[in-house]
């Protein structure tokens, strides 16, 4: 490979048939092409809203509740907020920083640290959290609205069991009508949801402050502690730093349509790190004074029918948002598969809901054996955003060959061995070892040093300095991985597009 | 749509936006700079150091 001469400008897709022109443009946004600044549709504002409808949704309220079983109101404030926030900063700094730069969709920053063939074990993980916890949310709203009408018997009918399946396939249609619109419908959408979800959640913070007071939350005891204390506060800040690590599959989706590095970053901070904290808060709050974790009971309780009915459905509204948010990352991340390559994106959309529609019919089972999957796969984030931090930061100094990432050349930067870095990878399956020795997030039962450390923080760093070191003296000094490699673009001669 | 040209056209297109992203030069979407990395820090360990204050209590 040589670098590209510069007097070779490529011909522009404007001088192509218009109809491929349009095609073209559609793969920018809806495909793998690296994003120019003036396709880029999110400002500080815009990522703002857009973040914060991401982050409020029904799961901020779960995990408020399951801290409310280990520790009270102001060791659950604090653990929630400084647990999400650093989980946050943590997945973001890499994966913004470098997608927004390069205008580079997720799975193909990670080509750079885990090989070409490597970030396809990260896609699996990937894709999986997308389409697992889009399904689930959308049965979470459909309980929800079943619990609406259940609190009314006053209508004088109880729902048929196919209620569920029915409100989570309006879920997955609507999810699918915003998705196949693209980012620019995701940004008026979510214009008119935050709005409504800022109120909701000021109005939730207000019902409880004012019906039962800041001395009652104090003395407002946890739901099923341990007798150890340290124990119960290392458990509620892994499920802060748990849930702030969950947001890495979406952080490079905005960042890339963002148009400056700090917007790129503190926006995510400030929603799904700050935001989301604040609003576990208020599920901490809720289940500590009505002992109960469910939200869409005690939203009912919080606000009485019409109103906690309200904040119910704009919470539905907001998974929505949620769920295509996750869809659109799923369905790009699926570009990375040759047979999706060039499918159309709205057929490309459909095959990525097929997973999704499985909710539908079965919701109850994979609502309920679903969560524990979910849980054992998002474990892999904290190792991955370590590795990727690592990498960008310390040993590229945050420079990629981005012609490198689009090529399968086995003498390409980052093919490194057969496809795979396997010291990265080996680092990450270390780190995954790390947090379920530490910590099993389905049944939350801690071993080792956890309450001390907790099992995000070991199994981030101990990935981040074994690789860092190991690189430094295999990859480096044998020349694999680009590290030392010329950033100018190469020469190249098939694109693995 | 004729698959060959859709993805020759493709390929050009990569190769354009190649030349334009490829070059992209530190301070080009605004810079991350000492005092971000100060904030970052700052986050990082103050907010454990709160967490544990609130703790020691």
């Amino acid at each position: 490979m040589s670098a590209l001469p510069r007097d070779e400008s490529p011909p522009d897709a404007s001088e192509v048939d218009p109809d491929i022109a349009v095609r073209i443009q559609e793969e920018a946004i809806f495909g793998r092409l690296p994003l120019l600044p003036q396709e880029r549709e999110y400002t500080m504002r815009s990522l703002l809203s857009t973040g914060f409808a991401y982050a409020v949704a029904t799961w901020c309220f779960l995990i408020g509740g399951y801290s409310a079983q280990y520790v009270g109101a102001v060791q659950g404030m604090v653990t929630l907020i400084a647990g999400s926030v650093i989980g946050v900063t943590l997945s973001a700094l890499a994966a913004a920083l470098a997608c927004n730069r390069y205008g580079l969709e997720q799975i193909d920053f990670t080509k750079s640290c885990f090989g070409q063939r490597g970030a396809r074990v990260i896609l699996i993980f990937y894709f999986i959290n997308q389409v697992g916890w889009s399904g689930i949310i959308l049965v979470m709203s459909a309980h929800a609205v079943t619990h609406v009408f259940g609190a009314a018997p006053w209508l004088g009918f109880s729902l048929p069991w196919w209620v569920v399946n029915l409100v989570t396939l309006i879920g997955v249609a609507a999810s699918y009508a915003i998705v196949v619109r693209g980012v620019h419908i995701l940004n008026v959408w979510n214009a008119i949801v935050t709005p409504g979800l800022v109120a909701v959640c000021g109005m939730l913070f207000y019902v409880i402050f004012a019906h039962h007071g800041w001395h009652e939350l104090l003395a407002a005891t946890p739901m099923q502690p341990s007798d150890n204390h340290a124990l119960n506060y290392a458990i509620s800040f892994e499920f802060g730093l748990g849930a702030g690590f969950s947001w890495w599959p979406g952080i490079g989706f905005l960042a890339r349509n963002t148009d400056t590095q700090r917007n790129s970053f503190y926006p995510q901070v400030l929603t799904m790190g700050l935001g989301m904290g604040v609003i576990c808060c208020s599920g901490l709050f809720a289940a500590l004074i009505f002992k109960e974790g469910d939200p869409s009971v005690w939203m009912l309780k919080v606000g009485g029918l019409f109103f906690g009915g309200a904040a119910l459905l704009l919470i539905l509204i907001a998974n929505i948002s949620a769920s295509s948010i996750m869809m659109y990352t799923a369905g790009l991340g699926m570009r990375h598969v040759p047979t999706f390559r060039n499918m159309p994106w709205t057929m490309l959309l459909a095959v990525a809901f097929i997973p999704v529609m499985a909710y539908v019919l079965w919701p109850e089972i994979l609502y309920q054996k679903g969560q524990s999957f979910l849980a054992y796969n998002a474990t892999m984030y904290a190792p991955i955003s370590g590795l990727l931090l690592v990498d960008y930061f310390w040993l590229r100094g945050q420079r990629l060959n981005l012609s490198q990432i689009f090529t399968d050349d086995v003498q390409g930067h980052y093919w490194f061995k057969a496809g795979f870095n396997f010291i990265a990878l080996g680092c990450l399956a270390l780190g995954y070892a790390i947090y379920l020795y530490l910590f099993d997030p389905v049944s939350n039962t801690a071993r080792g040093a956890f309450q001390w450390t907790t099992a995000s923080v070991p199994a981030t760093l101990v990935p981040m300095v074994l690789y860092y070191v190991l690189a430094k003296v295999l990859l480096v000094r044998a020349g694999q991985g680009g590290y030392e490699g010329m950033q100018d673009p190469l020469a190249i001669e098939a694109f693995n597009l | 749509m004729n698959t060959a040209e859709f993805k020759a056209a493709m390929e050009a297109e990569m190769r354009r936006r190649l030349a334009i992203m490829g070059e992209t030069r530190d301070g080009d979407f605004g810079r991350f700079d000492g005092r971000d990395w100060a904030v970052v820090i700052g986050l990082l360990l103050a907010l454990p150091l709160l967490f544990t204050w609130w703790f020691a209590r």
